[in-house]
């Protein structure tokens, strides 16, 4: 691999562990908090997939750089994952009784879901690479991908076939979900690079492309509304702005908050070895 | 999710290809897809089970008569205690007949 397409790649891999670290770390503070008990374990339990993909990144990452990458020895600006996956979406209970409302189960199910069907196809991308290590690794998550899929279909048929309420808040999180959906394609340093060398044989568009073919029968069969328009050709015009930054380190205050509390026990000792 | 949507789903489990499903419990969801997803991320998120059931509360038919469980009858026939006797019975008349004391 030329050193070129060897820091597209570091760049594409900390993204990907970046966004798997991130919404799995928000997925689990919903355990306690979800629709019904059923629902935080099993909500919970995806997050702590996420997180084991994002260990498996962090892995492959370090195997192509040589350097073993602390996720907490981190600034915030250098975490790389899309605005999308940062969003607090869960309620928060403090000890002392007062509690921080604006949670949205809707959402926190429409993202999952939007992202989980993003991921796949990034996977089935990763799955194709040139770099051998990588291919191989996907295979493992690409298994557990599918308990995940199922859980989002579900919930999405329920909420787009369920009463006013159930609709009308599904509609809601997909509008304001579509801007910062639609980042999590923002492509990554080198990204032409990866292209060119086969090292990630499909680029950020395509990959957009196919994410809105996966979720055209869905959407269609729902009557639910996509950020984008097919043409006769197949060929699709967005028709919602990207709220990129994500893969660049520009991200929300919503991060501030969550890179504090993910990084505030590493940071009391950064020397203390666990 | 009103309560009223709900219904309990009991959970039977298998460890091992060759092992008796046991029941382990039960989760509560809006319908049998949802009820498949909990039992899978309550009974096996760790990769316990081999094989799981899903079985609807309602499917199942409770016996709890004990004129049926448990009849009144003297039914110390259906013990076989007398074949414990034949047992201790045996081992002597082979200890006679092989001249060794009983």
């Amino acid at each position: 691999m030329r050193p070129a397409a060897r820091d597209a790649l570091a760049h594409a891999l900390l993204a990907t562990a970046d966004d798997e670290l991130v919404l799995g770390y928000r997925d689990t503070e919903w355990t306690g908090a979800a629709p019904i008990l059923e629902e935080d374990v099993a909500f919970s339990s995806i997050g702590q997939d996420e997180v084991g993909h994002a260990r498996l990144f962090y892995a492959l990452l370090h195997e192509l750089t040589g350097v073993a990458l602390d996720y907490r020895a981190r600034r915030a600006d250098e975490y790389r994952h899309a605005c999308f996956l940062e969003t607090q979406t869960a309620p928060r209970y403090s000890p002392d009784g007062s509690h921080r409302g604006g949670s949205d189960w809707a959402y926190a199910i429409v993202r999952q879901y939007l992202y989980d069907l993003f991921d796949a196809e990034r996977l089935a991308a990763l799955r194709a690479s040139a770099w051998d290590p990588l291919a191989q690794a996907v295979d493992k998550v690409q298994r557990e991908e599918k308990y995940h899929l199922q859980h989002g279909r579900m919930w999405l048929e329920r909420l787009a076939g369920g009463d006013r309420v159930a609709r009308g808040r599904l509609e809601a999180a997909l509008a304001r979900a579509w801007p910062h959906a639609l980042a999590l394609f923002e492509p990554t340093e080198g990204d032409d690079v990866l292209l060119a060398d086969r090292i990630i044989p499909v680029g950020s568009s395509e990959l957009r492309d196919r994410w809105l073919e996966r979720l055209r029968p869905s959407f269609s069969a729902h009557h639910l509304a996509l950020p984008a328009e097919r043409g006769r050709s197949g060929g699709w015009t967005v028709t919602v702005a990207a709220s990129a930054g994500g893969r660049s380190g520009r991200h929300t205050p919503d991060w501030t908050d969550l890179w504090n509390e993910m990084t505030s026990v590493y940071r009391l000792d950064p020397a203390a070895v666990w | 999710m009103s309560e009223h949507t709900l219904r309990v789903f009991e959970v039977f489990r298998q460890e091992a290809p060759s092992d008796a499903m046991t029941h382990e419990g039960s989760v509560v969801a809006a319908d049998m897809d949802l009820a498949c997803q909990y039992a899978l991320s309550a009974f096996s998120r760790r990769a316990e089970a081999h094989r799981l059931w899903v079985v609807p509360r309602e499917a199942i038919r409770q016996i709890d008569d004990p004129d049926l469980l448990r009849p009144p009858g003297d039914h110390r026939y259906r013990l076989a205690r007398t074949y414990r006797g034949t047992i201790e019975k045996r081992r002597r008349l082979r200890a006679r007949l092989l001249g060794e004391a009983p």
